[in-house]
């Protein structure tokens, strides 16, 4: 009887919804909030605050001004790139069209740091040892951040360019339009919210992006926010805190007029009409198409494999600067990392862990949470998806800040948490919750609510039916969402740059470091070790997707 | 005693009434259909007895025990019902075997029992044999039986079924019509099934609710349902009747009365232990100065007759109209109001062939005679359910031409007695 009644009171929503409030409050809500009290508690109004750090600091207003030009020029380099690619593989007859697709979505995959490692390794090549690499520098920057988010670009314009009706594009053609004016008068009008939405995500990106500046900047002389608050961090300890809580809610402020920015644009988007025809031939390329297609292809080649080629022939040679032949090509670098550094190997130790970790935790939290918000229709639910997906939106270093801020005193029990593994798995977890929710969230929207009251009617519990009916129904989503969160993880440094403690270092963490220290080659191999898992990991999430609905994977959006 | 018992149980989602005092009584191993267009609140209404809506007044009782009232419901997994959904909603993922299982499982029934009496269910639905395979290798009609089958694994006393045939065709729905009678009858369990095509609704069931606009109209077996509508709704909606304002002018206790329409009076039938509500309508009218809002013909004529005659409202089906052979051409009309006649006179509209003779629309002629003011209204439910403005017959050959002017009697139509929501 008792145990009757404590089954029956379990399977009430609302311990449910209770517990996710505890879990999504601890590692998100609150360490978000302790961000934000840092300004409130201050004694001087918030914007004198702001005021005062962008006048009176000079490095920081210096930054501010470099995060802003840097992340303007790589987003509008980035739609060049994306969009004239979303336009090429979607109008032309170009062949080999999924190949190029794949091609231009390699650098999603890799993490920036290393595509950053990568072209640098590439430029020095043509550069001549002696003179300093031309990408240490503000254009290099803008050069790989806006390679890096076209990918973002691509995706958004070839979403749009997929809703816009192709009866739009005959009408025109019958009333004697020529391509070009077609291309002019009515597609670029109808896809400008995509293109604007791949601008906003880019400029996002840049805002928050580390990797990139970090490697290229910091030698570069070029700081932007987020080095700024790393090395600041990293000079004076938690001694300047606050500090750097103001920086990063800068960052945040930048990132809030990004996403509104793609809101507006979005909303756009779906007030369009799709008919039902999307795909169609307007450019046809006749005998020029075999030009147009190689040099469609040294462009993609350039941009996706090239810098990963020349990393890899990094990773081959003993020493900078001796060039690579049957000779000199050594795996002793490998060998190095991976035998003689107990440092590296503890680190893809520590990665992996946090990795499997995460995805597991994150994947068990967007499942309850989705069943709630989305086959339950909980309003409160619906408020902690809003709320679950904030971390993700917002510059990781601003995340890193808040698990500092709210982690730093030792919590009654747990004792601190700072500078432990702890600190890492939180963050991680906070972060990265929301691509496995939006994957399982749209596995849902799938889900047939009548199966899961057919479980009902036969009397199956809320437990019970999450387990035999809502899950196997969902699963593949979940899976390639736990795949997602794992690559993501895997290859992380925003976030550790700054809770990585002695012990506790992750891959990002080792590379960057190796690459401080001047071990390129090293450096090297540790990133072809990583790239080469998550190639595999996203290689298992395609296969995996094949029958996935849109949507769960990013890049077959 | 699986009995189903709702008082005065009302729903509303946001401003709209889904349910409106819904009061029902339903039996042991009775087959009891709910009927009524969509968004007349029946799925609710389902919905609700299964425990996936909280009533917001009224109670219901499963065998002698409350389940839900005001605020309180017990839920769906607690009810011990069987439910059969549109779209089977078999869950992909499992076999046939598993699905049926599944509740056998909660119950925690296991091996050779479970086993027997998942063979015995899927043997009652006529799918022996088929256990292994997967939802996805079935036809509609199979996943119906093995959606069926694991309803009745649990045996259970109360059956909801939600329009279950609906997404079939319809060689298959004639099949499964019987078929589910037929489980029905052999289960023993009460099947209250929910429909918006008022022939499988006529055909299945013991008992047919009507509903319409979150309320029942009528609940009635459907031989009555179809002879003796209880409302102009119910009238219009089963069988295609048209629903007309008339004037009563006389009755005799067997249920027999005469009508007047305009000039034409005619044989009509009367409810016998409703009388009494037909000549209530009168005292209100008289008292009420009502009148006017039935715009028939005694309200402007204001002969002796009418002051004797009560306005009433008559259901016309294709059966009560019959044409008189030959047509011959009217004569002049002026004087209608002194000389009852017994036939009407109209024109055809349309003419339109149904395999079993041609459906007539004729539009009489003192619809339209009278220049400015209408003479003759079709009196409409409320919303413009019936919109028809003309009578309708069946003549099984040789339509008469479209334009051609007929002759017809209308005969045994149903006086629809008279509540207090019309």
């Amino acid at each position: 009887m008792d145990r009757n009644r404590i089954l029956r009171f379990l399977n009430q929503e609302y311990i449910l919804e209770g517990l996710l409030i505890l879990i999504l409050g601890g590692v998100t809500l609150w360490p978000l909030t302790r961000l934000g009290m840092e300004i409130l508690v201050s004694k001087e109004p918030a914007l004198t605050f702001f005021k005062e750090t962008l006048v009176e600091d000079p490095s920081a207003s210096r930054a501010f001004r470099n995060t802003v030009d840097a992340a303007v020029w790589s987003s509008l380099l980035a739609v060049l790139l994306g969009a004239s690619a979303a336009l090429a593989v979607a109008l032309t007859d170009m062949r080999a069209k999924g190949l190029a697709t794949f091609l231009i979505l390699v650098p999603m995959l890799v993490p920036s740091q290393i595509t950053a490692l990568a072209w640098k390794e590439l430029v020095g090549l043509f550069s001549g040892s002696g003179t300093r690499n031309p990408l240490y520098s503000r254009e290099g920057v803008i050069l790989v951040l806006g390679i890096e988010h076209s990918t973002a670009v691509f995706l958004a314009v070839r979403a749009s360019l997929r809703s816009l009706s192709w009866d739009l594009v005959e009408a025109s053609r019958v009333l004697g339009a020529k391509p070009f004016r077609i291309l002019r008068t009515v597609v670029l009008p109808l896809i400008l919210p995509g293109i604007l939405a791949g601008f906003s995500l880019s400029f996002v990106a840049g805002i928050g992006n580390f990797g990139v500046p970090a490697l290229l900047g910091i030698p570069g002389r070029f700081p932007v926010l987020t080095t700024l608050i790393y090395r600041k961090l990293n000079g004076f300890g938690t001694s300047v805190l606050s500090e750097t809580a103001v920086l990063s809610l800068l960052l945040i402020a930048l990132a809030c007029v990004g996403l509104a920015l793609r809101a507006t644009a979005s909303r756009s988007l779906s007030a369009r009409v799709s008919g039902h025809k999307t795909e169609g031939v307007l450019f046809s390329l006749g005998k020029y198409r075999i030009l147009v297609e190689v040099g469609i292809g040294i462009l993609f080649l350039g941009i996706s494999l090239l810098p990963l080629l020349s990393l890899a022939r990094t990773s081959l040679i003993p020493a900078i600067g001796v060039p690579l032949t049957a000779g000199t090509v050594t795996f002793r670098n490998f060998r190095f990392v991976l035998l003689e550094q107990p440092a590296v190997m503890r680190a893809f130790t520590v990665s992996f862990r946090l990795a499997l970790l995460v995805a597991l935790l994150t994947t068990v939290i967007a499942l309850l949470l989705a069943y709630l918000s989305e086959v339950r229709k909980r309003p409160l639910a619906r408020i902690l998806d809003v709320i679950a997906d904030a971390p993700y939106a917002i510059p990781g270093i601003a995340v890193s800040i808040a698990m500092i801020l709210a982690f730093l005193k030792p919590l009654p029990l747990l004792g601190s948490l700072y500078s432990t593994f702890w600190i890492l798995l939180v963050a991680y977890v906070s972060r990265f919750l929301a691509l496995s929710l939006r994957a399982v969230v749209s596995g849902m929207e799938q889900f047939d609510p009548r199966l899961e009251e057919a479980a009902q009617v036969a009397g199956a519990a809320m437990w019970r039916r999450i387990v035999t009916v809502v899950t196997p129904s969902v699963a593949p989503a979940a899976a390639a969402g736990a795949l997602l969160v794992f690559i993501a993880a895997l290859n992380e440094l925003t976030v550790s740059s700054l809770l990585w403690s002695t012990g506790n270092e992750t891959i990002g963490v080792m590379i960057y470091a190796m690459h401080y220290e001047g071990n390129s080659p090293a450096a090297a191999a540790v990133s072809m070790l990583s790239v080469t898992i998550v190639f595999l990991a996203a290689g298992i999430t395609s296969w995996l997707g094949k029958s996935l609905p849109k949507g769960v994977i990013p890049w077959r959006a | 005693m699986a009995g189903l018992k709702l008082w005065g149980v009302t729903k509303r989602f946001g401003s709209v009434l889904a349910l409106d005092q819904v009061t029902l009584d339903v039996s042991e191993r009775e087959f009891v259909s709910i009927l009524g267009p969509s968004g007349c609140g029946k799925t609710t209404l389902l919905r609700m007895v299964a425990g996936f809506e909280t009533p917001d007044e009224g109670t219901i009782e499963l065998d002698g025990k409350v389940v839900a009232r005001k605020g309180m419901s017990l839920p769906p997994e607690e009810r011990e019902l069987g439910m059969v959904f549109q779209s089977y909603a078999l869950w992909p993922h499992l076999s046939v075997f598993e699905n049926v299982a599944y509740g056998l499982r909660v119950r925690r029934v296991r091996g050779q029992e479970l086993r027997r009496r998942v063979a015995q269910a899927l043997e009652l639905v006529g799918l022996g044999g088929y256990e292994d395979r997967k939802p996805e290798q079935l036809s509609g009609g199979q996943r119906q039986r093995v959606s069926l089958a694991r309803c009745l694994v649990v045996r259970p006393r109360l059956v909801l079924l939600d329009e279950p045939l609906a997404n079939l065709d319809a060689n298959l729905r004639e099949e499964m019509q019987t078929e589910l009678r037929r489980i029905q009858r052999e289960s023993g369990a009460t099947f209250l099934f929910v429909t918006h095509d008022q022939e499988e609704a006529l055909s299945l069931s013991d008992r047919v609710v009507v509903m319409d606009k979150g309320r029942v109209q009528q609940e009635d077996t459907p031989e009555r349902l179809y002879q003796c509508p209880a409302t102009p709704m119910v009238a219009s909606f089963i069988g295609g009747g048209i629903v007309v304002s008339a004037v009563l002018i006389s009755q005799d206790p067997r249920g027999r009365g005469k009508a007047r329409l305009g000039s034409v009076v005619t044989e009509v039938r009367l409810p016998l232990e409703n009388q009494n509500k037909v000549t209530n309508l009168d005292a209100r009218l008289t008292g009420g100065g009502g009148a006017s809002r039935l715009s028939g013909p005694g309200s402007e004529e204001g002969s002796g007759l009418e002051r004797n005659g009560v306005p009433c409202l008559l259901c016309v089906r294709t059966e009560n109209v019959e044409l008189e052979q030959p047509p011959q051409e009217e004569t002049g009309h002026g004087d209608v109001r002194e000389q009852y006649k017994e036939t009407f006179t109209g024109r055809v509209r349309w003419i339109s062939y149904r395999g079993n003779g041609y459906l007539v629309g004729i539009e009489w002629e003192e619809t339209t005679i009278r220049g400015g003011h209408v003479a003759f209204s079709i009196a409409g439910t409320g919303d413009g359910e019936c919109r028809a403005r003309e009578f309708r017959v069946l003549v099984p050959s040789d339509p008469p031409t479209i334009g051609s002017m007929v002759q017809f009697r209308v005969k045994g139509s149903w006086v629809i007695p008279v509540n207090e929501s019309t």
